[in-house]
């Protein structure tokens, strides 16, 4: 095929491309404020020459794709950072609530455990003076509810966290059935050679969701992809999403099942991880170091008070109830024994007007009762494990917010729209369109000479 | 004879001048403390954006100003300034804890590329000897030198 039908034809050619790559530029320029959207491509390549002997002739040239512009290792790592920021997110906000617990202020601990001290130090001034026993009575009480109040505080946080987890598993469930449908919709459109960038996009938006809710890896297949957590459970295999569930163990707190098996302790990272770490880590640590104290606490003041004697000249009773053994649920259940200020057991001789075991009780203020640490001095070590751990969070917080801002302004870099530089490809487009029809014109002129000529 | 006043009591005369030494040392440290932290938020944007060289600097210039901050005594300056001095010692605390893990995240990014580069073909044996050269540099060493003969 030679001569004007075949220049015709290929100036015809070039009018599709650039219509159709004029397509393309202004779905990008109708994109342009599309969270999410990657800028599109024309991919244009030459027709196959003909061979007209001894010539070979170009036939035009072909819109072969529209590709969408991505980096999937750029798309990898603002996962991942995702990930990294849910976590730091999760346990960040659950730390800041934990913190308020032991902010400094009447009803705090630190403060409890001075004021119950200071008690029993006016009381060693006057140790017959009923109303300075009764002081140190409200002082222990106070001391008492300050732990009850801190370790009620820990348990409704946990369980609140609870609710947390059962949420996200639930969105984690929504999100993998949305990608396993977008999967089916991609691979359709891909198998019969059309772009699903649209869709791509979409799926795109989809993983970074779940990203911040949980540790995903994405593998890439055959014109779609297998979504599973860190260690490998899967969530979604092509258009089929596996759905996780949440079951209560005997203490309460939700686990996660996959496909029947406990995958709980394997989910670090995303939302989920950050919540299952500040549940069954980071507030029982605390709780566990809260115990101590109250176990140590009560233990230390029960042997000096049941060593020295009361008021009447008796051997004194325990003024908190005994701890449990293990001092497992101590701040919880701490209180006090006695309700009779004259049981306080000041004197350690039994006569009235001694203030020797009074004394002896005010001397463990600053005794190494619990892991060679004064009452106070462990006390503060409590509240600032709990503040560096906070800051911690915080700070990792704002660095993969500071991570992830770089990486999406990478991303904007590679895949977004820029009106400049779409303004210019309309404008080529645009003089490659007008070109292509002035050869057809030119051909159109020719053929009428032709056909005048035949005349 | 009078009694040697002690060292940590000035002398009525020269207390005012003292306040103003005092006074001059806090604004020294604030402004150093102030520099810090701009400095600290610099070579932030240097390890967010690979910029060795500015990292480089920004860490110069963080010691430097460590070393400043440590010859200006604190004790007086923080009564002076003390609300001032302590919100700014909290930001650099906390920017200093971010830099910290910026770059426990860039060292993770690096052992990745380490990885990469490394590629699948991994040899376990011993490390090549120093004179070792690309078999094909040696062949192509060969052929320049046949091509001069």
């Amino acid at each position: 095929m030679s001569g004007l039908n075949a220049s015709l034809a290929t100036a015809l050619s070039g009018l599709t491309a650039e219509q159709g790559a004029l397509q393309a530029t202004t779905n990008n320029v109708a994109n342009v404020n599309t969270p999410g959207y990657s800028r599109e491509v024309p991919v244009l390549v030459a027709s196959d020459p003909i061979l007209v002997d001894p010539l070979t002739l170009g036939t035009g040239v072909t819109l072969q794709t529209i590709e969408s512009v991505r980096d999937p290792i750029l798309e990898s790592r603002i996962q991942q950072e995702t990930q990294t920021q849910g976590q730091w997110s999760a346990l960040a906000s659950a730390l800041a609530q934990t913190q308020v617990t032991f902010t400094g202020g009447t009803g705090d601990i630190g403060t409890a455990i001075s004021s119950f001290f200071n008690s029993l130090n006016q009381l060693s001034t006057s140790p017959a003076d009923l109303s300075l026993r009764q002081g140190v009575l409200t002082a222990a009480d106070n001391l008492a509810t300050a732990f009850n109040l801190a370790s009620n505080n820990l348990t409704t946080q946990r369980s609140n966290l609870n609710g947390s987890v059962e949420q996200a598993a639930g969105q984690i469930n929504q999100l993998t059935g949305q990608i396993a449908k977008l999967n089916g919709q991609i691979a359709d459109l891909e198998n019969v050679g059309q772009n699903a960038g649209t869709f791509l996009d979409q799926r795109t938006q989809l993983i970074d969701q779940l990203s911040a809710l949980v540790d995903v890896s994405v593998i890439p297949t055959d014109n779609t992809l297998t979504l599973t957590t860190a260690n490998g459970t899967p969530l979604v295999a092509g258009q089929q999403s596996f759905q996780l569930s949440t079951q209560p163990d005997p203490s309460g707190a939700q686990h996660i099942y996959a496909q029947g098996r406990d995958i709980t302790s394997s989910l670090t990272s995303g939302q989920l991880g950050g919540l299952l770490q500040a549940r069954d880590q980071q507030i029982p640590a605390i709780q566990t170091q809260l115990d101590t104290l109250a176990a140590g606490l009560a233990n230390a003041v029960n042997g000096v008070q049941t060593a020295g004697y009361d008021l009447n000249g008796r051997l004194g009773a325990n003024l908190f109830t005994p701890p449990p053994a293990s001092a497992s649920g101590a701040a919880a259940t701490l209180s006090v024994a006695i309700t009779d200020p004259s049981k306080i057991a000041a004197s350690s001789d039994g006569t009235v007007g001694n203030n020797g075991n009074a004394d002896a009780m005010y001397a463990l203020s600053t005794q190494p009762l619990i892991q060679g640490q004064s009452p106070t001095g462990y006390y503060s070590t409590v509240v600032f494990n709990v503040g560096n751990a906070s800051a911690n969070a915080n700070a990792e917080q704002s660095a993969s917010g500071l991570v992830l801002q770089q990486l999406n302004d990478q991303r904007s870099s590679i895949s977004g729209v820029s009106l400049d530089q779409e303004a210019a490809n309309i404008m080529r487009f645009q003089q490659a369109y007008s070109a292509s029809a002035q050869v057809i014109s030119t051909i159109n002129s020719m053929m009428q000479t032709v056909i005048n000529m035949k005349n | 004879m009078t009694e040697p006043r002690p060292n940590n009591v000035a002398c009525p005369s020269s207390e005012p001048a003292l306040r103003t030494a005092d006074a001059e040392i806090a604004q020294a440290r604030l402004s150093l403390l102030t520099e810090l932290e701009a400095s600290l938020q610099s070579s932030q944007h240097a390890i967010l954006t690979r910029d060795v060289i500015g990292l480089e600097q920004s860490y110069g210039q963080q010691i430097r100003l460590l070393r400043a901050l440590r010859i200006l005594d604190p004790a007086q300056a923080d009564l002076i300034f003390g609300s001032e001095l302590r919100g700014a010692q909290m930001r650099i605390l906390h920017l200093a804890r971010v830099q910290a893990a910026l770059l426990a995240r860039g060292q993770r990014w690096l052992r990745t590329i380490e990885n990469l580069l490394a590629g699948p073909a991994t040899n376990y044996g011993p490390a090549p000897p120093l004179h070792y050269q690309n078999p094909r540099t040696v062949a192509e060493e060969k052929e320049r030198a046949s091509c001069r003969d």
